[in-house]
């Protein structure tokens, strides 16, 4: 028995590594197991956008949730950069939606700021096409505009995952790679996880295992509603600098190849590319870009977002096991600084945050379990 | 920086020329055009868009796309994916100025 673990996080992700390093610096003793080189990493496939603009326009708690984060974002990029010595190049100076058209953009901004909405720093503002083409050239001619919201920003998803690791193992948090929990028992007062021979015991035990947590869930009796949606993303050969912020569909990394994203399909657990959809990115990313279609294609993929019936996140302590949480989300990077801050220090301390009550699994009781095929 | 194994350019294998920003360079037949700017002394492929650094191949198996070159006219293609043709014209950064 490899024992006495305040926490024991199964999940090496984004969303497992930024809740086991928060818990690390709140001063637990920290265990990650991590799966294998194969799993479904959604990690792995992001577009790496740290974003709040039309999140939580239905859900104020959402919205909420998604805020603070935003706000612990700059102190937690700086620790975290710190404590790793990697720079995932954060950046948090605004970001935008391209809108092709007056109806589309009233639409928008209709939604995202009604009239009468708070004039706080998280405000949506409309950029029309002629403003932006002063700092954005090759902007096209059929762009009408975008909204601007000042608190979005994005990370390189890669770098931060890495970053996240070495700073877990400067922590000195054990994390286990490219292995399984085969096993999770409670034991009273703890759980006990199987990992290949090694027995690891915790007081407490958080889920962050992605899509797999559906599976993991049930020996714990927790129902968690969640099915894969796939995305599948292009990014072009390296050209000059062109656009200083990230786009939803559209951004230019700081060495100067540009992601297109992306597809949201309801495919099951079928992670592979077609024509048909990447071309769908391409043409749209050519209204918005003409000057693209001179750009070679580096490469293509797909990766599977950890999705629930509503969009929103699931956090959940098990009604049978106390002390064992489940957390899930497709939004992992932009939650990364309120789930090390805020969710790892409270399940450590016993509990969850008061925030997240809105996102128990209870909410959908009455779902069928799926696979988000074609018939959903 | 590198060099060919066997001193020669290509008796045995046959002899393929190419340009090279207008210069002639002899190859091997079967050569990607990356082994034979490489063999033929050439550092530079292509700048950095955004710093312009000079750019070398890195990983010579088509994942990196910093051999990037211009080969009859085409830019942006991989140098180390592309075998050496008869009379086929490459330019580098250093000799396509406008490619950066």
């Amino acid at each position: 028995m490899t024992g006495g673990f305040d926490l024991v996080v199964i999940g090496g992700g984004i969303i497992g590594c930024a809740a086991a390093w928060g818990a690390a610096s709140a001063g637990g003793r920290v265990a990650v197991v991590d799966g294998g080189d194969a799993d479904d990493r959604a990690s792995n496939g992001n577009f790496g956008l740290l974003w709040t603009q039309g999140k939580g326009v239905d859900a104020p708690p959402y919205a909420a949730w998604t805020r603070r984060s935003a706000h612990l974002w700059p102190e937690f990029a700086a620790a975290l950069a710190e404590a790793s010595g990697i720079d995932f190049g954060f950046e948090q100076k605004g970001g935008l939606h391209f809108v092709l058209s007056a109806d589309e953009a009233a639409r928008r901004m209709a939604a995202l700021a009604p009239p009468g909405s708070a004039r706080d720093d998280f405000a949506v503002e409309f950029l029309p096409a002629a403003d932006l083409g002063r700092d954005i050239p090759g902007l096209g001619p059929e762009v009408f505009g975008a909204t601007f919201c000042p608190r979005d920003g994005a990370v390189n998803p890669l770098r931060l995952l890495q970053a996240l690791r070495g700073a877990l193992a400067r922590a000195n948090v054990a994390v286990f790679q490219g292995r399984r929990a085969d096993g999770i028992r409670a034991t009273g007062g703890g759980f006990a996880v199987s990992v290949g021979e090694r027995q690891l015991s915790g007081a407490r035990l958080l889920l962050a295992a992605g899509l797999a947590n559906r599976e993991l869930g049930r020996g714990l009796g927790l129902e968690l509603a969640l099915f894969p949606q796939r995305g599948q993303l292009l990014v072009t050969e390296r050209t000059p600098p062109f656009l200083p912020w990230p786009g939803t569909a559209v951004r230019q990394m700081p060495e100067g190849t540009v992601l297109l994203g992306s597809t949201q399909e309801n495919v099951g657990f079928d992670k592979s590319v077609g024509v048909a959809g990447l071309a769908g990115i391409a043409q749209r990313a050519l209204r918005l870009f003409p000057h693209l279609g001179g750009l070679a294609l580096v490469r293509s993929w797909a990766c599977l977002r950890v999705m629930t019936p509503d969009g929103l996140p699931i956090y959940e302590e098990s009604p049978r096991f106390p002390g064992a949480f489940a957390a899930a989300a497709h939004s992992g990077i932009t939650l990364a600084a309120v789930h090390a801050r805020v969710l790892a220090p409270a399940i450590l301390a016993g509990g969850l945050p008061a925030d997240v009550a809105s996102f128990a699994a209870g909410r959908f009781a009455d779902w069928q379990p799926h696979d988000g095929g074609p018939e959903h | 920086m590198f060099g060919r194994l066997s001193g020669d350019d290509g008796e045995a294998s046959g002899r393929v020329e190419i340009r090279v920003d207008g210069r002639p360079v002899a190859a091997r037949a079967g050569d990607s055009v990356a082994g034979a700017l490489l063999a033929a002394g050439v550092r530079r492929f292509r700048r950095s868009p955004v710093t312009g650094a000079p750019r070398a191949p890195y990983c010579m198996m088509g994942i990196c796309f910093e051999c990037l070159v211009t080969i009859d006219g085409q830019p942006g293609r991989q140098a180390c994916m592309i075998a050496v043709a008869p009379g086929m014209d490459v330019r580098t950064a250093e000799g396509d100025p406008d490619r950066d």
